[in-house]
């Protein structure tokens, strides 16, 4: 071998595609089978953010629920789901089945629900989102793998759907996988 | 450093052409009438051609072509025409990014209408009747005109201190700015809408926009407060201190604003993001 440095002239290399990110707003959600996307969300202050994922059919979806109980305004959850935890939990799940996802074999993370607006807890809109999520979760029998909540921060929330990571970002802190 | 100190090294920081300012004026007394807001925006030929080509847009939604100030407040509605006025006037202003606060392109003036918008949602469920929607709606708008001149004139260095109180000691970005520039950007707003000439009312409530008065009766300072909360919440501003923003207990409880009155000025603040993202296509 004279220059090891050198690829034999027989080699093949691709570069692989950038991925894909889709963007969940505020109030909204979405679930893919692409393997090649990663979902991700911005600015979860006191919304909660909710990943599902099937590692077996390697796909998934991602919340982003403002409020917790739909019964504030019935004719704007009908319109937008998403924005409520009490509907938008369901619609989630339904989503993730539609793209092949599996029930048991579902792996559900949870986040956000700051505290960061009101320190002393006026609006507690934060802590209500999140028990909303725990209760209908303990109610449809599904178990929680991540449980990262309250706090003063920011979250940015990324679902990978080729590998089902979770990752959070912190503005002045190294990304986290929960 | 003082505020003063700070605006003085400010170079290109238009005011807003004086018919905006006359508009402002003339709305915030109560007896303003349309045929008053028709000739004031008639002497501004490029206000003029933007609101007509604002209305015309498709998603303005008119049947028919728009082709005078008159029609156009005719089929707005001069409150409408003047919510449209300011956010041209200002928009020139307010839109520009902000790499100090991390705020890109359009999105200090996306937060900023968000915000006078919301000033409405809060009026709609608030306890009180003390003060004209406009000019909540107007303070909305350039509560936080201040972080331009802040953004201008910190070095790097300064604003990496900024950063370093914020997220590494927790401290809400008034705290942080304080601490290390001695002032803040309600203060030097405030300093700079009064050198623009715009009503004290206004300059008080960009003034008191975190620390609201509420004391003896809540003030426009305290919707404005509420109304810049509410619209950090639903993401109108993805800066990454975006959520180090502390809301004012007693704001809320002076305004009768209970938890659930709260949610659904949030839900309210959210519909109007959506309308603000449309208007930003139409602009």
């Amino acid at each position: 071998m004279s220059n090891t440095l050198t690829p034999p002239s027989s080699s093949r290399w691709v570069v692989a595609a950038p991925k894909k990110g889709l963007v969940v707003g505020v109030g909204d959600m979405l679930a893919s089978n692409d393997a090649n996307a990663g979902l991700v969300t911005h600015s979860l202050g006191s919304c909660v953010g909710v990943t599902v994922y099937d590692p077996v059919a390697k796909c998934g979806g991602l919340l982003h629920a403002m409020l917790p109980d739909s019964s504030l305004n019935p004719a704007r959850a009908k319109e937008r789901p998403f924005m409520f935890v009490d509907t938008g939990l369901p619609a989630l799940f339904h989503a993730v089945y539609a793209v092949c996802g599996l029930k048991a074999r579902l792996v559900v993370k949870l986040t956000g629900g700051a505290q960061f607006l009101d320190e002393k807890k006026i609006f507690n809109i934060g802590e209500r989102n999140v028990e909303m999520v725990l209760s209908l979760l303990a109610r449809n029998g599904v178990r929680l793998s991540a449980n990262v909540t309250g706090g003063h921060e920011s979250r940015t929330l990324r679902l990978d759907l080729a590998s089902g990571h979770v990752r959070l970002d912190v503005p002045g802190r190294d990304p986290m996988l929960i | 450093m003082k505020a003063e100190t700070l605006i003085a090294q400010v170079k290109d920081l238009t005011a807003p052409s004086p018919s905006v300012a006359k508009l402002v004026n003339s709305l915030n007394r109560a007896d303003a009438d349309a045929d008053e807001v028709v000739q004031i925006v008639n002497q501004d030929p490029v206000l003029s051609a933007k609101l007509l080509s604002i209305c015309n847009s498709a998603g303005a939604g008119a049947a028919h072509p728009i082709a005078s100030i008159k029609q156009a407040v005719f089929f707005l509605g001069y409150r409408e025409i003047y919510r449209r006025v300011l956010s041209i006037g200002f928009g020139d202003a307010l839109d520009r990014a902000l790499p100090g606060y991390a705020i890109g392109d359009h999105e200090l003036w996306r937060h900023s209408l968000v915000t006078a918008l919301a000033t409405q949602a809060v009026l709609a469920e608030a306890r009180t009747d003390c003060f004209e929607p406009s000019v909540a709606y107007t303070a909305g708008l350039v509560h936080d005109i201040g972080k331009l001149v802040l953004n201008e004139v910190l070095d790097p260095a300064t604003q990496s201190r900024l950063r370093a109180r914020i997220e590494q000691e927790g401290r809400s970005r008034l705290e942080a700015e304080r601490d290390v520039l001695d002032t803040d950007h309600c203060e030097v707003g405030a300093v700079l809408l009064r050198r623009w000439r715009l009503p004290e009312e206004l300059v008080e409530a960009v003034a008191n926009h975190h620390c609201p008065v509420t004391c003896p009766r809540p003030q426009i300072s305290a919707v404005v407060h509420l109304a810049d909360c509410v619209a950090h919440e639903i993401g109108s501003a993805p800066g990454w201190h975006s959520h180090a923003v502390r809301a004012d207990e007693a704001a809320a409880q002076s305004l009768g604003l209970g938890p659930e009155k709260f949610q659904l000025i949030l839900l309210s603040a959210h519909e109007s993001l959506q309308v603000v993202n449309e208007l930003a296509q139409a602009v």
